[in-house]
């Protein structure tokens, strides 16, 4: 009996070294380029260079985010201060620290905030993505690095945007990666950014046809679409602008990147 | 004085209380249905909370849609203030929605009628409180990027402002506001139909509607009225493109608040209602029977879906019409086609279909798709639609050679009874496999051809057995 | 009677109103960090706990609207009754610690004659800025010259730390702190802190 005990505790721990390791391997190696957002935050930022970065090849998972909470209480839903999350932080799990039956272990973490998911993060030694790194790495298709013009795959990804939150999320990593490695950008959940709170669009999206009022915002900057027919972009842009960093909601999960040089 | 002062306080302090102390949570309705009329003779604080909700529901028979709504329907929930009042406003975007949603209504003065102080994402409350300075008829609508995709999705309604002496009292009042939608598949095309933003920016609609769905206003949910009743009906184009020409067939409007605006034009038969803006119109039931409320911008009503109806009930009065109703006409492929073709699917279900009942639905369907060219009596228009009636084709070709014909369409040069044909018949994919065999059926028995019958299996392998394009219908 | 039970409530209600609000226990110092001021001091989130606090952010090189914003700060603090004013604590945070050192927070604070008893010009450490932008609900952006790009917002702290107001919009949201501090009855007033 002992014996055994003991062994299922080798197995354990094992296991837990494998899943370190695959946690390092779950990254994709990024190489640097130039972003063209479509959303320009200025008339001199329709080119932005994007370092070469890592990122996490799926989003974050009920399952590891559990470890995660397991590990740091303070990040429990009955120990977090509200500052830091709503009161829907978490809510979906059974209790604080079990995700329940209901929950499948390898679908993507939801209702987290973003100062929840930005410690879960620094917790593995990594960050965030930025909106500039999360929508450079989104911009590709499976076969190609840029294919923000290619119509077909433009509505496919639109198609997501377009249908209401499933009561169950598939598990995550089942379709094919992007020209990247990357999984599932598109098509599961809403993800945050590092700098979710840098769009300066009003919350009345027609203002900005115009120049952003001077009374609410310091500096210049003209947001100037530069695709106005790409509505997924958009859906994305009006989605963070939406967000405070304490919110959570059932359809925003988030996954972690590193810079080049700590890989 | 002292006593005096007190009094004056007291005074004062009850008017606060009976005025504008108790706030009073709005009563909301969906539509066709509007809040009874406001009996106050003071404004108050009014409450109003609405929830925004993502939904999947029936746009027309056998179609799905995803809608983004206002309480849950479309239109969205209807308001009623009195001018003068101060409105306490809650948006609520249920925590299911993936979107992000705010809501400018038209009766608000202030910076983006509110759509600033009410952006809010899934799972969260905004929370903004305006005074309802104007009196009028308001769209209210979501202003949250892409506008026009919120729009198009169903996100609009109406909040009436009435004017401190309140509306004249009428018998009944009902809500509808008209909309376009784009669907990737066409009009009818059977499932779930995602949004197509390629078709809202060309203004190509595969609908028009009233209150969101075909049917909204139809059969059972037919508008209500009796005999010497008055009616009002307060109606609002949600757009996002189209404007409306609101007409109600057989009727005369006896008054109609332009623009829901403050004065009103009298005797009138049709009326522009500007996307994103409303009209009152009052009219006084007279004689009964079926009425048939248009876009009339008339295909919009009989191929993209924007026809309601309202029953009149009561005695006849033969001076001032004859007697027979004016829907029969329009009716003949609506009403009493949709009666045969349920009867004949829910047969179909349970496997007691016949013959005669796929002749009957056949018929039916018949008459208003294929009769537009066929002609009723199938005998087509020669030299340029080939007939049906007696015809070599549909007595030579085989089964499966007639079901492609209807699914894939047929153009080029044909000979039909010894005459010659070119043109183009389009694809009829949107029919599902029972209605292509209940046409066929029909057809095969009439007008001397040699009879049989087609059944939905056989349409189903012609079908499944044919590649077609991507994004038409299967 | 029932006047006075009215008047009763009318005179109970604002305390009601604030107590809801420190029950929910929403402080912001429950965030820590480091702050260094414009003596080169270094302290604690929380060092005006105890007192309300104005709390905005900024950067010392925007030449557009940051010497307004200062100036809009000074004349809201002056139109407040000097009772209230000894009270109140203005906490000026910049998103630009690797250019707003001590030295230029220290010139700017002289050069608008701010009363550093009541008013501090401070800078987080670097890593630290967004969270504080998120905590006070800013929106900002490095740009590629080395400005910012950011909502320009005032924030009411009550003596726990906890936000009892926060607008957009510098002159708007000034008007309204003036007008809440005129009204809300702050256990301070009354000795408990």
């Amino acid at each position: 009996m002992r014996l055994l005990l003991l062994a299922a505790i080798c197995i354990g721990q094992f296991g837990l070294i494998l899943a370190a390791q695959s946690a390092e391997k779950g990254m994709a190696y990024v190489v640097g380029g130039i972003l063209k957002p479509f959303y320009p935050p200025s008339p001199k930022e329709r080119e932005i260079p994007v370092h070469t970065f890592w990122m996490n090849k799926f989003p974050v998972t009920e399952a590891q985010f559990l470890q995660f909470v397991k590990k740091n209480p303070q990040w429990r839903r009955d120990h977090i201060k509200r500052i830091f999350a709503d009161k829907q932080y978490l809510s979906h799990w059974v209790t604080p620290i079990s995700l329940g039956n209901k929950i499948n272990g390898e679908q993507p973490v939801t209702q987290v905030s973003w100062f929840a998911a930005k410690a879960y993060c620094e917790s593995e030694g990594k960050r965030l993505p930025t909106e500039n790194e999360w929508e450079y790495v989104a911009g590709a298709s499976d076969k190609k690095p840029d294919a923000r013009k290619d119509l077909e795959w433009r509505n496919r990804i639109l198609d997501w945007y377009t249908k209401p939150t499933p009561s169950v999320f598939p598990k995550v990593g089942q379709s094919p990666p992007n020209y990247w490695g990357v999984y599932y950008l598109h098509g599961l959940v809403w993800e945050w950014v590092l700098d979710f709170n840098s769009s300066l669009v009003s919350s009345d999206n027609r203002e900005n046809a115009t120049s952003p009022d001077k009374n609410r915002f310091c500096g210049a900057g003209a947001l100037v679409a530069t695709e106005k027919d790409d509505y997924a972009s958009f859906m994305r842009i009006a989605f963070r602008t939406s967000l405070k960093a304490h919110y959570t909601t059932s359809s925003l999960g988030f996954r972690c990147a590193q810079d080049e040089k700590k890989s | 004085m002292n006593q005096f002062l007190m009094i004056m306080l007291g005074l004062s302090l009850t008017m606060m209380n009976c005025h504008s102390g108790d706030p009073i949570e709005a009563i909301l309705t969906d539509a066709p249905n509007v809040p009874p009329p406001i009996k106050r003779n003071y404004p108050a604080k009014i409450i109003a909370h609405l929830e925004v909700k993502e939904v999947t529901r029936p746009i027309a028979d056998g179609v799905d849609y995803t809608f983004w709504t206002f309480g849950g329907h479309v239109p969205g929930k209807f308001i009623r203030v009195r001018q003068g009042d101060t409105v306490e406003f809650h948006l609520q975007n249920h925590p299911d929605n993936k979107m992000p949603h705010n809501i400018d209504l038209h009766a608000v003065t202030g910076p983006g009628g509110g759509a600033t102080s009410s952006f809010t994402a899934p799972g969260h409350e905004s929370q903004f409180t305006f005074k309802a300075l104007n009196k009028g008829l308001y769209i209210y609508h979501c202003a949250t990027a892409p506008v026009g995709m919120h729009v198009a999705n169903g996100m609009y309604g109406l909040i009436l402002v009435e004017p401190p002496e309140g509306l004249p009292p009428v018998d009944k009042e009902y809500y509808i506001v008209q909309g376009d939608f784009y669907t990737v598949g066409k009009y009818r095309e059977k499932g779930l139909q995602p949004f197509d933003m390629q078709k809202a920016i060309e203004e190509n609609a595969t609908y028009v509607l009233f209150n969101g769905s075909e049917g909204a206003l139809v059969g059972d949910k037919a508008i209500k009225a009796k005999v010497g009743e008055t009616v009002r009906l307060f109606i609002g184009n949600g757009g996002p493109n189209l404007i409306s020409s609101f007409h109600v067939i057989g009727e005369v409007f006896d008054k109609v608040f332009t623009e829901g605006g403050t004065r009103y034009q009298e005797n009138v038969q049709t009326t522009l209602v500007p996307a994103g803006g409303s009209a009152i119109v009052e009219y006084k039931a007279e004689i009964p029977g079926t009425y048939i409320l248009v876009d009339h911008s008339i295909f919009r009503a009989f191929n993209k879906g924007a026809l309601g109806m309202m029953k009149v009930e009561g005695d006849e009065n033969k001076a001032m019409y004859s007697g027979k109703e004016v829907d029969s006409v329009y009716l003949a492929d609506k009403a009493e086609q949709t009666q045969a073709i349920a009867q004949a699917a829910a047969a179909s279900k349970k496997g007691t279909l016949t013959k005669e009942m796929q002749i009957e639905a056949g018929k039916n369907l018949f008459m208003g798709t294929c009769s537009t060219c066929h002609q009723n009596n199938g005998i087509g228009i020669p030299g340029v639609f080939p007939p049906l009636a007696n015809s070599d084709i549909v007595n030579g070709w085989d089964k499966q050679k007639l079901i492609a014909a209807i699914l894939n369409g047929l153009s080029g040069p044909i000979k039909v009874n010894g005459r010659d044909y070119n043109s183009t018949m389009p694809p009829m994919s949107q029919l599902n496999d029972d209605e292509v065999a209940h046409i066929l059926t029909f057809v095969l028995n009439s007008w001397e051809n040699k009879g049989g019958v087609v059944d939905t299996e056989e349409v189903k392998v012609v079908r499944e057995a044919t590649l077609r394009p991507p994004g038409a219908a299967k | 009677m029932k006047i006075i039970f009215l008047i009763l409530i009318i005179l109970i209600t604002p305390f009601s109103l604030s107590w809801a609000q420190t029950v929910q226990g929403n402080s912001l110092y429950d965030y820590q960090t480091i702050l260094t001021d414009q003596d080169g001091k270094q302290m604690d989130f929380n060092v005006f706990q105890g007192h309300p606090v104005v709390v905005s952010m900024f950067y010392a090189s925007c030449d557009y609207s940051c010497p307004l914003f200062i100036d809009v700060l000074k004349k809201m603090d002056s139109k407040l009754d000097s009772k209230i004013r000894d009270k109140i604590r203005i906490l000026l945070i910049s998103f630009d610690p690797a250019h707003d050192t001590s030295v230029v927070l220290y010139k700017l604070a002289k050069q608008h004659h701010l009363d550093l008893s009541r008013w501090k010009l401070v800078f987080p450490s670097k890593n630290h800025v967004r969270d504080l932008a998120a905590l006070l609900n800013y929106t900002y952006r490095p740009l590629p010259d080395g400005g910012f790009n950011h909502t320009s917002a005032i924030t009411l702290l009550d003596e726990r730390g906890v936000i009892l107001h926060s607008e957009e919009g510098l002159q708007n949201a000034a008007n309204s702190i003036v007008e809440i501090l005129k009204k809300q009855n702050f256990p301070f007033m009354k000795g408990t802190l």
